[in-house]
């Protein structure tokens, strides 16, 4: 099937009533999640996941997908309107937008967001459509040193990647690949680390320990610093329109946005917040309106902005031709395919078109749900900043509690959450990353499974993994890259501060 | 020094520590897994792999905290921002605890109420309204229309 007859089929799938339904509430969620403080997009997939086994895997991840580029949305609005990002991929936008609000500009702002968000994600789209069939027909290739390749070096290049120094990736991901060991392994059915807990069996419930480390830990960050919150500015419609002069001075922001936030999205770490930081720092580079660039440019909102949108949308390519999450989100989503039996690899655009094409026809019809959702219905959204958070934080609370028994009804699991939640509370104030803990816990088990199939394929010849020339290619890759990472001044140019991930 | 901080240099020095007592640990029972042949891995490769990982990783933070300037500082919770993050923390685990015991009704019930008055100064009987109508909101949801199994405790529900 080629990328035009792949997209009219997906097409025909997003357009069954019920993956159009699960498109449209994930944007749905997406936005609110993105819009709230104190629900990132990791911890927000994490507590719809278990819903999403009740429905097809397609509807299921076509609702992830949703709520990933829609968190990318809304997190725009609060970074404008209260100079609070909703998730860190907005941090570059409160910048220029929050000073265009205070100059009276919030809703053109916004409307602009929008317009980049929708030109970036559907852009990307088109790329994800030409590039991941072409991408798993050469994952075909792939044997297990490949794989391994694949995944051990995307993990390392993850800690690097994700910001600040070595150890702040290198531990959590030491961690993470701990506790992927926990429960029965693969291959010869040998119990490990389970204490005599029978729960323990089936290992870590990944719903638990994303929402604990990611959901929990941000809530009780967001509660530490509650006296310090601010009231939104109120936005009216007929406020959002742009002048002429914005929406030139935005178009090539866009172009801009959108090549950088798509090549972002296909390496392994946060690609959204990385793409955002990478556009700002490209519009403070060469925009024509430079210098104005930091002190209420619209060059500094719409290219980050098309950035972040176009790097979600592509990030998904990894996960879809190889089968390989870079991302917690795009490791959440995984899990989801792995409860029904889906392998997802580059198999699986020939043996399940439906979900393969049926994602990336989603994203197109979601771009349009978001822009409808968040450009007439802003005042809706910022009204919900002023939910009182002595009410919306505990409710969230509950709402992972549950979210997380739902998976295996067990309690075990909810000690999981809290003690995850301490110790992602404590690594967010101590400065260490904790995307590389979630990919880390989610690639355990298959860097594993490749690195015993290899010795066991070649008789226990570990020179399998750096013969083979695709393998040896990717260790080059990770290795430039790493060494990169190492020259300090040249890295900190070009990512220096970035936020983690939420 | 200012009150309510720790020295980034003391806690990277204490997360490093604990990462190496913890490789040390988890060492010690991969060694009690089958190791198996190379050509025929066991149970235990893997995880004996990680705790080298992960000891190179304590490692690399004991060292960069040793680096650390110590006049650096991570400010932490306090006054009535510590009160609060300590007893949601709290009324949490103590929720996950009486779970099976109490239910989902009433621990819901009983952690919103509590949470709702650690993070605000409103009159308790706007409080109690408050937790019972989310309380209610949460049993219909999840139990009545989504079939979720939570615990039903001693009352029944």
């Amino acid at each position: 099937m080629g990328p035009v007859e792949g997209l009219l089929f997906g097409l025909k799938v997003i357009f069954e009533w019920h993956n159009l339904l699960a498109a449209f509430a994930g944007a749905l969620v997406g936005t609110a999640v993105g819009v709230l403080p104190g629900l990132g997009p990791v911890a927000g997939i994490a507590i719809i996941l278990p819903l999403t086994y009740s429905l097809s895997p397609t509807a299921g991840l076509i609702m992830m997908a949703g709520i990933f580029y829609g968190a990318m949305y809304g997190g725009s609005t609060t970074a404008i309107l209260v100079n609070m990002p909703g998730e860190t991929a907005s941090v570059m936008t409160c910048i220029d937008g929050h000073q265009l609000t205070k100059k009276g500009r919030a809703g053109a702002v916004l409307f602009i967001v929008a317009l980049g968000s929708f030109v970036g994600g559907t852009l990307a789209v088109v790329g994800v459509m030409l590039f991941a069939p072409q991408l798993a027909k050469f994952g075909i290739l792939f044997g297990p040193a490949e794989f391994f390749a694949m995944t051990a070096g995307g993990l390392l290049l993850l800690t690097r990647i994700s910001g600040g120094s070595l150890a702040a990736g290198l531990l959590p991901m030491a961690l993470g690949l701990l506790l992927s060991t926990v429960g029965q392994e693969a291959v010869t059915a040998q119990n490990r680390f389970t204490f005599g807990f029978n729960d323990l069996t089936a290992g870590f419930a990944l719903v638990a320990l994303v929402v604990g480390i990611y959901g929990i830990s941000e809530i009780l960050a967001v509660i530490d610093s509650l006296e310090r919150q601010v009231k939104p500015i109120p936005v009216k419609l007929r406020e959002m329109l742009p002048t002429r002069t914005e929406l030139q001075r935005s178009a090539a922001p866009f172009g801009r946005g959108t090549v950088v936030g798509f090549l972002f999205g296909l390496i392994p770490g946060p690609s959204a917040t990385l793409a955002s930081f990478a556009s700002y720092r490209l519009e403070k580079a060469v925009s024509k309106h430079r210098d104005e660039v930091g002190r209420g440019a619209i060059e500094g909102v719409a290219g980050p902005e098309t950035a972040n949108n176009a790097a979600a949308t592509s990030s998904l390519v990894p996960l879809l031709a190889l089968g390989i999450p870079f991302a917690p989100i795009t490791a959440l989503m995984m899990s989801a395919l792995l409860v029904h039996g889906i392998q997802p690899g580059p198999l699986l655009v020939a043996q399940h078109p439906e979900i393969f094409w049926g994602v990336i026809a989603s994203m197109y019809i979601g771009n349009v749900i978001l822009v409808i959702l968040n450009v007439p219905l802003v005042s809706v959204w910022v009204s919900m900043l002023r939910i009182p958070q002595w009410i919306f934080l505990p409710l969230i609370l509950m709402v992972a509690v549950i979210g997380a028994y739902s998976v295996h009804n067990s309690v075990l699991d909810l000690y999981v959450l809290c003690a995850m939640g301490a110790i992602g509370y404590v690594l967010r104030k101590f400065d260490f990353q904790l995307a590389p803990l979630v990919v880390g816990v989610v690639l355990g088990p298959l860097i594993e499974k490749h690195l015993r199939e290899g010795l066991i394929m070649n008789r226990g010849e570990f020179s399998v993994f750096y013969e083979s020339p695709i393998a040896l290619s990717i260790w080059g890759l990770v290795v430039l890259v790493l060494v990169a990472g190492f020259s300090r001044r040249l890295f900190g140019r070009l990512f220096g501060g970035v936020a983690r991930e939420a | 020094m200012t009150e309510g901080s720790i020295s980034r240099r003391t806690a990277w020095l204490a997360v490093g520590g604990l990462g190496l007592l913890l490789s040390g640990g988890y060492l010690v029972l991969a060694l009690q897994l089958p190791f198996g042949q190379m050509e025929q891995p066991g149970a235990a490769v893997f995880p004996l792999v990680v705790a080298a990982v992960l000891a190179l990783a304590s490692l690399a933070t004991l060292h960069e905290g040793w680096q650390t300037d110590p006049t650096l500082r991570i400010d932490l919770p306090v006054g009535g921002d510590r009160r609060r993050v300590l007893a949601i923390g709290g009324l949490l685990v103590g929720y996950v605890v009486l779970l099976p015991w109490l239910g989902q009704a009433i621990c819901s019930l009983l952690f919103l109420v509590f949470a709702l008055r650690a993070l605000s100064e409103q009159p308790w009987p706007r409080v109690l309204v408050t937790a019972a109508a989310l309380a209610a909101a949460l049993y219909v949801l999840f139990v009545l229309l989504l079939k979720v199994p939570m615990p039903k405790g001693v009352l029944g529900f």
